[in-house]
């Protein structure tokens, strides 16, 4: 009989009248890597905090490795011998691999540091795993890559019995995917066990032995390895389809050359967009789309080369914020990064208005004929007072109004689909095929395809800088791409 | 094989994190001396070395403290008046006939508590370090003024005289003691920073907290220790201070706090935490006191020193902030969300 890691029964969990967890449960093996498969994002991070820390809870009981640790009558807020990884890294990056692994640690005992000792230990920690890591090396110096195999070993050195693996394709390129789901299969062997939490189900289909699938705060299905297939998620799943390509976007004019632009990780990277063409750049090794990002927005200097907007050459000088010259940026995390949450929606639709109009004071009579011509795509939300409480839909219907409103020629926006549950990652379509209705070219920068396809013109592959293949047929892709999660 | 092992160990120096800046602002200090040596033939002798190192050793030794609380992240305003309290602590118990000794175990104490208030504050009650240590700046020094009854002490006295031989006019080995005392207490603190468990914890906490606390990281003890370190050498200035003039001066320490800031940060350690090793601060001490010293030389007025001091320390902040921002876009090329290492590479 198989022994169990976590066992979640019939927990119930309210913050503040809202019911994240509605009688859940689950059990999870030993050695088992079990998926998680949100369709919407709500519940998900209470649920990794229930599973982390004994935090408290409306009904219910969880077992840790066959030890009741939380119910509904007491919950000691002790935490459970479980590690995160997602892309945020606990690692602490002023230190080295060594340190990280083994003096950041609870069963870490010597006052004295003996460098050697420990870059002995560490190294022979990866030596097992097949790896070569200089342990020497500062932690802010690695790849993403190699932080998450650094944080990986850490926790299992930490003694973490339950390792939950949250989005990792968000970060990970999919060679680099491959390569860690490698190890994950080795320390299963170990008793190791994994919630693996992925956005795409044939993502999880290939790693995991079981798959649940989270809804509202319900766990509305656990589907079996021996019962993986798409049919038996097509009752639950939104099938966004693949996009066609209309051969009317290509005999639009190209509105954006990149020429030859060389920097560390690009090497002489070229392409045009045409007007309101979609195209995505697929990095395998997850390196040049850093540079592409870090050029738009004025961070570094390439090497050589030009962008061409408009017909017009650009200085891509350091500093410059290429917006005034017609090139907009969405962050990966574009809520975050580029809303102010203190001042009004109003405002943060308009927050360049003064740039576009050419002048310092904006008459009222302007905004309030701003405000109504938006209000029936925005609806009430228009006259907010300020961004918070509104919900993730509102607030991505407002980083991509905004294009809209100020109408740049072009648009690069890194990973969009990162973050997002089924149902807002179906909105971020619905609004970039807006902006693409508008004429602005789209420049989708990604690790992973995620849902790309199903807005995507043309697809480029870049492979260590260069750009490797395109296609606008899945059929016209490599086979290692085409299998992606789409 | 000898020499290939040398080669390691000097490569694995190099690149220890914040040497690049020790060596840069080395070539720095350097310079500074050639330059004053030859404007003034007299800077090079070694009775002015041994008075610039026994001027450079109250920067030092605050800088010490300085650098440890800012490798966590956060900043010590109240060195200078806890300077100024321990000076007044010290040789008010002196003048009142307390043994010396006593008063120096005293005047300790008395401060360590402000080091403890200080980490205690920032850590548990959560006030920003720069509010906290503000209050605890004008608290110390008002208890400086407040134990002789606003007045400055009379003389400490012969029955000092151990002492003061001690802290400050003594020789051992043909070197001022207060020297002898700026090297102890720099080998301990360098020992303990870069050697010791406390040492990586101090550095957690200044580059991540929240991973520092997920690993286990004790934050309000790691904290309060680097506040207790800053008190500790802020007290050993105090009294070296009151062994230097024989007496307790309310005023004395003034500015200290910012002194300490501009050896530290001189010397590579960041104002954003995490980052910096002590044997920058002997570098940032070292130009600080040869600046000082070989200004006055010169004959450049106390408001051209000024000047001079103040432009470097803000183009070594901004050197500071340039290197790290390059960094950020290096890592951001690099790995961050960028580059398998060549180790890994070939295995994917």
């Amino acid at each position: 009989m198989k022994e169990e890691i976590l066992r979640v029964e019939n927990v119930i969990r309210k913050i503040n009248g809202i019911t994240y967890l509605n009688n859940i449960t689950f059990q999870i093996f030993k050695g088992e890597i079990m998926g998680l498969l949100p369709l919407d994002n709500h519940g998900k991070s209470q649920l990794i905090e229930l599973i982390i820390q004994n935090v408290p809870v409306h009904f219910g009981r969880v077992y840790f490795d066959d030890q009741l640790v939380n119910y509904y009558e007491h919950s000691s807020m002790t935490r459970n011998r479980v590690y995160l990884i997602d892309k945020e890294t606990n690692l602490i990056q002023d230190l080295k691999v060594a340190d990280n692994i083994c003096v950041l640690n609870h069963t870490f005992s010597d006052y004295i540091i003996h460098e050697k000792k420990l870059q002995r230990v560490a190294a022979g920690l990866f030596q097992q795993l097949g790896i070569e890591l200089d342990t020497d090396q500062y932690v802010s110096e690695l790849s993403l890559l190699e932080k998450t195999i650094v944080e990986l070993v850490r926790a299992v050195l930490n003694g973490a019995q339950l390792i939950i693996l949250n989005e990792l394709s968000n970060f990970l390129s999919i060679e680099e995917l491959a390569f860690f789901q490698r190890l994950l299969r080795y320390y299963t062997q170990k008793g190791i066990s994994f919630l693996y939490i992925a956005n795409h189900h044939e993502e999880a289909f290939q790693i995991c032995h079981r798959v649940m699938l989270f809804e509202k705060g319900k766990i509305i299905k656990i589907i079996a390895e021996k019962d993986f297939s798409d049919e038996i998620l097509q009752p639950y799943i939104l099938s966004f389809g693949r996009h066609q390509v209309t051969n009317g976007q290509h005999n639009q004019t190209g509105v954006l050359k990149c020429q030859d632009l060389w920097t560390e990780n690009l090497k002489g990277l070229s392409f045009s967009a045409k007007k309101g063409e979609c195209i995505t750049i697929l990095d395998m090794n997850n390196r040049g789309i850093q540079d592409i990002a870090a050029i738009i927005n004025g961070f570094r200097q390439p090497e050589s080369g030009r962008i061409v907007v408009g017909g017009k050459e650009i200085s891509l000088a350091p500093g410059r914020n290429l917006f005034l010259d017609g090139v907009a940026y969405i962050p990966e995390n574009p809520v975050q990064e580029s809303l102010f949450f203190d001042i009004s929606y109003l405002e943060n639709l308009t927050f360049m208005l003064e740039r576009k109009l050419k002048r310092s004071i904006i008459p009222r009579r302007v905004l309030w004929g701003i405000k109504e011509e938006y209000r029936p795509l925005v609806g009430d939300e228009i006259e907010a007072e300020d961004l918070w409480g509104l919900e993730m839909r509102s607030l991505y219907n407002l980083v991509y109004l905004r294009l809209l409103f100020y109408k740049p020629k072009v648009v690069f926006i890194m990973q969009p689909f990162s973050h997002a549950d089924m149902y807002l990652r179906r909105r971020i379509i619905e609004l970039i095929n807006m902006v693409k209705a508008k004429g602005i070219a789209v420049i989708i920068l990604a690790v992973s395809i995620s849902d790309t396809l199903s807005i995507t013109d043309r697809l480029l592959i870049m492979e260590d800088g260069k750009l490797v293949s395109s296609g606008q047929r899945l059929a016209d892709l490599p086979a290692y791409v085409a299998n992606q999660p789409q | 094989m000898g020499n290939e092992k040398k080669q390691s160990k000097l490569k694995r120096i190099v690149a220890k994190r914040g040497m690049g800046q020790v060596i840069t602002v080395t070539f720095g200090l350097v310079g500074l001396i050639i330059v004053f040596s030859f404007l003034n033939p007299f800077f090079l002798t070694s009775r002015n070395i041994s008075n610039l190192l026994r001027q450079i050793a109250p920067t030092l030794l605050t800088g010490i403290g300085q650098s440890f609380v800012l490798i966590t992240g956060n900043i010590d305003l109240s060195i200078g008046s806890v300077v100024g309290m321990s000076c007044m602590i010290s040789a008010t118990l002196m003048t009142k006939g307390v043994v010396p000794w006593v008063a120096v175990l005293i005047t300790y104490l008395a401060s360590l508590l402000m080091g403890l208030l200080n980490g205690k504050l920032i850590s548990k009650a959560k006030l920003p370090a720069f509010i906290a240590t503000l209050g605890t700046m004008t608290i110390a020094r008002g208890i400086a003024q407040i134990v002789n009854n606003n007045y400055n002490t009379d003389s400490i006295g012969e029955a000092a005289e151990g002492f003061q031989q001690f802290f400050y006019y003594g020789k051992t080995l043909g070197l001022y003691n207060t020297i002898w005392i700026t090297l102890v207490i720099w080998l301990i603190f360098n020992f303990l920073l870069s050697r010791t468990r406390t040492g990586r914890h101090l550095y957690a906490v200044g580059s991540n907290l929240h991973a520092a606390h997920l690993s286990g990281v004790n934050i309000s003890s790691t904290i309060t220790k680097a506040y207790l370190v800053s008190a500790f050498c802020a007290t050993t200035v105090g009294l070296i201070t009151t062994a230097t003039s024989g007496m307790g001066t309310m005023d004395a320490g003034n500015g200290y706090e910012l002194y300490a800031v501009a050896a530290s940060v001189i010397g590579g350690v960041s104002t954003l935490g995490g980052q910096g090793i002590l044997l920058g601060t002997v570098v940032g001490a070292s130009i600080w006191g040869v600046l000082q010293n070989g200004l006055q030389f010169a004959g450049a007025p106390v408001a051209i020193r000024n000047i001079v001091i103040g432009i470097i320390v803000i183009i070594t902040v901004l050197m500071d902030i340039f290197v790290r921002s390059n960094k950020r876009i290096g890592k951001a090329k690099t790995s961050a969300d960028g580059n398998s290492s060549p180790a890994l590479k070939h295995k994917l």
